[in-house]
């Protein structure tokens, strides 16, 4: 589609806005910094968790850099309108965030923020 | 005191690689008002009365600047986006351009309307291979979806944006020399004026900002000049972003209204010193910029403040030393970076910076006199004076500045020959604590050079002249008696 007029845009913004929404974004700080510290396998092992539990309304994301380079790779999982950031993130910590703070509710350790 | 972000507002947030992810957070939608709405004066007039000032050093305001660019008329302007980030230390226009590439073609193409140009430019820096990759990807679906290119939103504006990679000096983030190195020339500075305003690319009418300052560029038409000018202090409008490095715990990005203290940043956002050690200076504005001790921790931070306390901005890059670091030591080196960092055009700062640079290692490695300082301040000041570019002109702050706020430690270094934070190898020397030793003669043997007297079971003490600072008795005394000094 090609944008030639501003109606064309309206109407452009008014699809995207009327997008179903998924509940729960994953999102995965994807910049140099995460990267380089360990974001891939994090994507991963995330994308893994959510294909076998067949999860529908969880959408996942790889985003720029969200500043915390101390605690790279990072997880920010929105809830309900609730950001929570996991910090130091790894394959092993990426199952347990899908498994039970996604699925089961569960608090968890490594919250940053 | 938290955290307020328009620059980083996507950053983290939105798939940078989804244009629809940006424009359903309101992407686009300020260039699509600016082509509906406004004439190119009126959104001169918008950027000017935000007060926003120039995030790339420099802190000219931007208003003012496209003003200028729109006054001379030619078939052909260009608009430029320097993304060359060389303070070393600094990296938060490489988090924009990976974060939220898109956030820059729509702020470029508003310039382009405003200055009456069609061609954008970005001077991006081959280390960041990432950067270059998603602002390409986004150039590319933004020109697919009509965003760029001829008749935006079916009106007369066309924009088109292509991405120039700069190879690594740090010089080539100078404006002049920029330009000169997409022109395939050397990147070396020319003096100024003209201005790349009057005669930029190829002699053409040039607009050059910043990547940060192109990120507040479309908030400020959506939310207006007042909103953005209610934010920061009375002459610094908005927020700064700093990356924050050193010996802070929460090493990263930060961005903070203008007039935000060093204390709120460093003990807030930072959450204060490594291995709650003392907090000794910060650096800002990298190798043009100051040492900031403990004395301006509770300066608000913005343009003027920092210049006053001998700094600058700079980029944005902020340093956190520490009681372990040396003052000294650091101003070292930065001189380090300017003297392999001057293009060698000029001569103040070629050979002036390299002189510098060599009375910090006379004074380091214990050589140095009390005249010294004096010709430290002389030559430093004339350095700046008489440098061609922006560089020379601010090589010395380093030394200038720490020699103003800490001179207990050039002192320490000249006349005691001693080394405070324990840190310049040559001055590093081992002594013996009475009230610990017990004399049985451990470190005598283990000494390589015989600098430890003493009989058995008597105190032992080394010779400060032999002593060649090894550590050796360090390692070899079980009583924790032997220390460096
Ligand atoms: C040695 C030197 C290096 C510079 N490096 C950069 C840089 O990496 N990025 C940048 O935006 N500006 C840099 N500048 C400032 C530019 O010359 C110019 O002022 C700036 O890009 C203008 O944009 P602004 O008004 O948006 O800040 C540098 C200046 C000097 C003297
Ligand atoms: S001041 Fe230094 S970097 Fe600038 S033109 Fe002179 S030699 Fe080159
Ligand atoms: S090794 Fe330690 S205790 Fe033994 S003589 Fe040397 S300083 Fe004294």
């Amino acid at each position: 589609m090609k944008i030639t007029n501003f109606s064309d845009f309206d109407a452009l913004k008014n699809r995207i806005a009327n997008e179903q929404k998924d509940e729960i974004t994953i999102r995965v700080a994807y910049a140099t910094c995460g990267i380089t510290a360990g974001a891939k396998p994090v994507v991963e092992a995330l994308e893994k968790e959510l294909l076998k539990h067949n999860l529908c309304c969880v959408s996942l994301k790889t985003t720029g850099c969200l500043g915390a380079c101390y605690a790279e790779p990072t997880v920010m999982v929105t809830k309900d309108g609730v950001d929570t950031l996991f910090g130091y993130v790894d394959s092993v910590k990426a199952h347990e965030i899908v498994k039970e703070f996604v699925l089961n509710g569960k608090e968890i350790e490594g919250v940053i923020k | 005191m938290t955290e307020y972000r328009i620059a980083l507002r996507n950053s983290g947030l939105i798939d940078p690689n989804d244009i629809e992810d940006y424009i359903k957070n309101d992407g686009y939608s300020a260039l699509a008002k600016v082509l509906k709405e406004y004439s190119a004066d009126k959104v001169i007039e918008e950027i000017t009365a935000s007060g926003l000032r120039g995030r790339g050093g420099g802190g000219f305001p931007t208003g003012v600047k496209w003003k200028f660019a729109k006054s001379y008329n030619d078939e052909a302007k260009f608009v430029v986006c320097n993304a060359d980030e060389g303070d070393p230390g600094a990296f938060m226009d490489r988090s924009i351009l990976e974060g939220d590439p898109h956030s820059i073609i729509e702020a470029m193409a508003i310039c382009g309307y405003a200055i009456e140009s069609n061609q954008g430019l970005v001077y991006l820096r081959a280390e960041y291979p990432l950067a270059i990759k998603r602002l390409q990807n986004a150039i590319d679906d933004a020109t697919e979806l009509g965003l760029l290119g001829d008749n935006i939103f079916g009106t007369e504006f066309g924009f088109n944006i292509e991405i120039k990679i700069g190879a690594g000096a740090f010089v080539c983030g100078e404006e002049t020399a920029l330009i000169h190195s997409m022109e395939g020339m050397r990147g070396e500075p020319t003096l100024k004026p003209p201005f790349p305003a009057e005669s930029g690319y190829w002699q053409k009418p040039t607009n050059v900002n910043n990547v940060e300052t192109f990120a507040n560029i479309a908030p400020i038409i959506l939310k207006g000049a007042a909103w953005f000018s209610s934010i920061g202090t009375e002459k610094s409008k908005g927020t700064k972003v700093f990356a924050l490095a050193g010996k802070v715990k929460n090493v990263g990005l930060v961005e903070v209204p203008m007039g935000t203290t060093l204390r709120e940043v460093i003990f807030g956002v930072g959450g204060g010193i490594e291995n709650d050690k003392e907090f000794k200076a910060a650096q800002t504005g990298g190798p043009s910029g100051g040492a900031l001790s403990k004395d301006f921790l509770d300066t608000p931070i913005d343009y003027d403040n920092l210049i006053a306390a001998g700094s600058m901005m700079g980029s944005g890059g902020m340093i956190v030393m520490d009681e372990d670091d040396c003052m000294v030591g650091i101003a070292k080196f930065y001189l380090e970076f300017s003297v392999d960092e001057s293009c060698g055009k000029c001569t103040p700062c070629r050979i002036g910076t390299k002189r510098l640079h060599e009375i910090l290692e006379k004074i380091t490695s214990g050589n140095g006199e009390i005249e010294d300082l004096e010709r430290l301040k002389k030559l430093g000041q004339m350095v700046k004076e008489t440098s061609l570019c922006g560089l020379g002109q601010t090589a010395p702050n380093p030394i200038l500045s720490t020699i103003n706020s800490f001179k207990d430690e050039y002192l320490a270094h000249i006349v005691d020959k001693r080394c405070p934070a324990h840190r310049c190898s040559d001055l590093v020397k081992y002594e013996i604590n009475p009230d610990k030793c017990v004399g049985c003669t451990l470190c005598a043997r283990a000494c390589p050079v015989n600098a430890i007297s003493g009989s058995p079971k008597k105190v032992h003490s080394i010779n400060r002249d032999l002593c060649i600072g090894c550590g050796a008795c360090d390692t070899a005394c079980n009583f924790g008696a032997v220390f460096k000094n």
